[in-house]
């Protein structure tokens, strides 16, 4: 049917019924077979229960692959739970400690800048007072310099004036001389 | 008047510089905290260092030996005294060997003077003494004990008292009586610096409240300066005693005798701890705390007369202007100018060799000649001479540059003030130093006369009072020259200087100034609120004509101690308290009669007369037409005046004795 591709129906059916048949002898077959496996394993586990029953007597146990342990199953469950919890407790711990150094450090560098800005603080404030006293200073300075001034402009204000009065009084001896002449 | 300051661009001392002194008008010594004793030449600049002394050896005082024109060994007189902190004084020649060291005080020695007549020394203490040491170190007396430590002690000018300070008060003790002493609270803060000077007789103080302050000898306070920020650490009289310096923190400041400021300088020195002037009051070192010594020239010196005004603008520079044609021009000398006179149509100045008079109609070419020593003091102008005050005498020369005169009297010219000696035309007046009742009035040969050193003739006249003041007339023949004088009471007394019995004659009281006119025998003198023209001082004889004379004019503000400078042609130029000029017109037609009459012109001065219509100018006319014998003018005058006794008295004598009076 495969070399020249037509197969005729009949022989079609003729195969499907043998593969039929084929496979309820099988099932059959298998069926024995599974039986017989079911009751040897059914064997083996009554065993088993026996066996464990004997064992935890004299305090030891299996575990799921059948390993013999000293420890009943549940607590070394309980235990390695424990364990493991330990053991995320210590990475947790490390991690805790990892980031409390790295606050630290954190800190430690805001401290130190902190430590800086006060004293760039402080020295600008003393900076600052210090140009106060020197704008003081400057400042007397200048006052000092404005009364010498105006001592001196008081000065020849009053020989001004006193020119003045003079002036007024040879212009009036003029005028009383070319009155008179 | 200004301050021209300079320095050295690096400071040659290492640490504060505490003491400065002058040797001569070019050398200064400087010692300082680093044990370095250095002289500074100005001349050329240089700084060398005389000595290091060892290193326990911080100075605190340094004074050199007094130069006084007495005999003996010079190199004694090379010496320097200086006070250290470890209660010594040294004497160290100039070569800076210490050729002695005695221990004079417990704590640091803080002062040591030599006495001005260098016959012994002071020192005082932290310790509150005050000794006196002779000359060779050997202990006199203790003068003061006290618990409060004594910051500043000096000599009085004659040498016979010790001013110093104990706290804020100031002592004035005698030394020849033992419990004389004058004591007065003088500031409010710790007296750090006093100075005395032998010209004005005035005592400087500067303390930490930062005043400085001026006192006569009695202790009232003359006058005080403005308020300083930091305390007061230097003060210093000029010779001359017209000016003072005060040393502050960055600030020097330079003042006039009377309290007011010329002008002020802020060096960035640190404290300036010790000021000192040249003897010539031209130059000044100071002392600072950061090294460096500072040296500072006074320029812009103004001087006037008529219509020229001069300004010394640099060290050597001069600038002179004529303010009517507007020319002006600027001198150069060779050396430094130490003095300047301007009057009597000439200008008159002196370098350090040299002295140049210039015409101020040909300015261009002056007459020099060379100078004894370098250290002038003054210059005084007349009409027919100049007089030049030196460290080594007096000297008149003639305007063509001549040796006239040299006068002695035993005088120590250094310590001559202006209101002590006074020049005339033919004659120089001065006030005995030693024994100030007593004046010398030398005769000046004149013109042509052969100089021979016999001629010179000393009239000596003596007050019954101390005299403080003395003036002569500028014109007139010299048997009538006249001395005005001011004693101590402030009492103005005119005499004529060649009788044969000296007659004092009362003008007037309470003056504080007096003048005469360049021109005329005007005289003008100064009250605390008027000012008064004498305008025939030698009417004193009759004291109504003395009155009718007199002109007086109230003046308001004059201020403190005002002095009258010069008197032309009727108005007065007075130097207020303040030191600003005032001008004013007194005696206009009084001088111009005054002239007139010099002139022997009678006709013009009665014409004044009757134009001016014044009863004073009559009655100047009428006195000195009697003085002069010039009856007709005098019988008119004395008629306007109402004085009709002397009209009738001349009209007796015209009618009896013509002629005779006519002849004389």
């Amino acid at each position: 049917m495969i070399l020249n591709g037509k197969v005729p129906v009949s022989i079609e059916y003729f195969f499907t019924i043998v593969v039929c048949f084929c496979c309820l002898a099988t099932c059959q077959f298998i069926t024995k077979q599974l039986t017989l496996l079911n009751s040897k394993y059914c064997n083996q586990i009554i065993l088993k229960f026996i066996m464990a029953e004997e064992l935890q007597k004299v305090h030891l146990y299996y575990d799921d692959i059948n390993k013999i342990r000293v420890i009943e199953t549940n607590i070394l469950k309980e235990t390695e739970d424990l364990k493991d919890t330990c053991r995320d407790y210590d990475t947790k711990i490390q991690d805790f400690g990892k980031i409390i150094n790295t606050l630290l450090d954190v800190l430690k560098e805001l401290g130190d800048n902190v430590e800086k800005k006060k004293m760039a603080a402080i020295g600008s404030m003393n900076l600052l007072k210090s140009i106060s006293k020197e704008r003081e200073a400057e400042q007397a300075k200048l006052q000092a310099e404005i009364n010498d001034k105006s001592m001196i402009l008081e000065q020849l204000d009053s020989e001004y004036d006193a020119l003045q009065i003079l002036e007024a009084t040879q212009m009036e001896t003029i005028d009383y001389l070319t009155q008179i002449r | 008047m200004k301050l021209k300051i300079s320095t050295f661009k690096e400071p040659k001392h290492f640490g504060v510089v505490v003491c400065v002194n002058w040797n001569n008008t070019e050398d200064v010594f400087s010692c300082g905290d680093d044990h370095k004793l250095l002289k500074w030449n100005l001349v050329n600049s240089e700084c060398i260092v005389v000595t290091t002394f060892p290193d326990d050896f911080y100075p605190n005082d340094m004074h050199l030996f007094p130069k006084i024109n007495v005999g003996g060994n010079k190199h004694q007189h090379d010496v320097i005294l200086i006070s250290t902190a470890d209660g010594k004084f040294h004497i160290v020649n100039h070569n800076g060997r210490i050729e002695k060291s005695v221990n004079a005080h417990q704590g640091a020695c803080l002062i040591a003077q030599w006495s001005p007549d260098g016959a012994g020394l002071l020192t005082a203490g932290e310790d509150g003494f005050v000794k006196v040491w002779s000359r060779n170190g050997l202990l006199r007396s203790t003068i003061v004990q006290s618990d409060v430590p004594c910051f500043s002690a000096v000599w009085s000018p004659d040498s016979s008292a010790i001013l110093h300070t104990k706290g804020n008060s100031l002592v004035i003790k005698q030394l020849n009586s033992s419990n004389k002493i004058t004591k007065w609270k003088a500031h409010e803060g710790l007296i750090l610096c006093i100075a005395w000077n032998a010209n004005n007789n005035l005592i400087l103080s500067g303390s930490e409240d930062g005043y400085s302050k001026i006192w006569d000898t009695f202790g009232q306070q003359i006058s005080v300066s403005v308020k300083h920020d930091q305390p007061i650490t230097s003060v210093s009289w000029s010779p001359a005693g017209d000016m003072f310096v005060v040393g502050s923190y960055n600030l020097i400041r330079l003042c006039n005798s009377n309290g007011w400021s010329h002008c002020l300088d802020r060096p960035s020195t640190g404290s300036i701890y010790n000021v000192a002037w040249s003897s010539d009051g031209t130059q000044l070192a100071a002392a600072c705390a950061n090294g460096h010594v500072l040296f500072a020239h006074i320029i812009d010196r103004e001087y006037t007369w008529k219509n020229f005004a001069c300004n010394q603008v640099g060290r050597k520079v001069i600038a002179i202007r004529d303010i009517i044609s507007d020319q002006s021009d600027q001198l150069d000398y060779p050396d430094r100018v130490i003095q300047i006179a301007l009057g009597f149509n000439h200008m008159v100045i002196a370098t350090v060799k040299q002295c140049f008079i210039h015409k101020l109609t040909s300015w261009n070419t002056p007459v020099t000649f060379d100078l004894k020593e370098g250290t002038i003091s003054m210059i005084l102008l007349a009409e027919r001479c100049i007089c030049i005050v030196e460290r080594a005498g007096l000297s008149v020369y003639s305007y063509m540059g001549r040796l006239l005169a040299s006068p002695r009297w035993g005088a120590r010219p250094e310590s001559l003030g202006r209101a002590a000696v006074s020049l005339g035309p033919d004659a120089l007046a001065a006030i005995d130093q030693g024994d100030r009742k007593l004046i010398h009035v030398f005769d000046l040969p004149t013109g042509l006369i052969v100089r021979s050193s016999a001629d010179n003739t000393v009239t000596k006249l003596t007050h019954k009072m101390t005299v403080s003041s003395i003036a002569l007339s500028q014109t007139g023949p010299i048997n009538e020259r006249q001395l005005a004088l001011l004693d101590y009471n402030r009492d103005l007394y005119v005499v004529t200087v060649k009788d044969s019995k000296p007659k004092f004659i009362k003008l007037g009281s309470q003056i504080l100034s007096i003048c005469w006119s360049c021109e005329t025998e005007l005289l003008v003198g100064l009250r605390a609120s008027s000012v008064v023209a004498w305008c025939c001082p030698r009417a004193a004889m009759q004291p109504d004509w003395l009155a009718l004379t007199t002109v007086s004019k109230d003046v308001v503000d004059l201020g403190r101690n005002p002095t009258i400078l010069s008197i032309e042609d009727g108005v007065a130029h007075i130097c207020r308290g303040n030191g600003s000029i005032l001008h004013l017109s007194i005696a206009v037609f009084p001088e111009k009669l005054l002239k007139h009459v010099v002139a022997n012109m009678w006709q013009p001065a009665l014409q004044l007369c009757r134009t001016v219509e014044d009863e004073t100018l009559w009655a100047c006319l009428a006195v000195l037409a009697w003085q002069h014998h010039q009856l007709p003018v005098a019988e008119e005058a004395f008629a306007l005046i109402h004085q009709y006794h002397q009209v009738c008295y001349i009209q007796h004598l015209r009618s009896n004795i013509p002629e005779k009076l006519m002849s004389n």
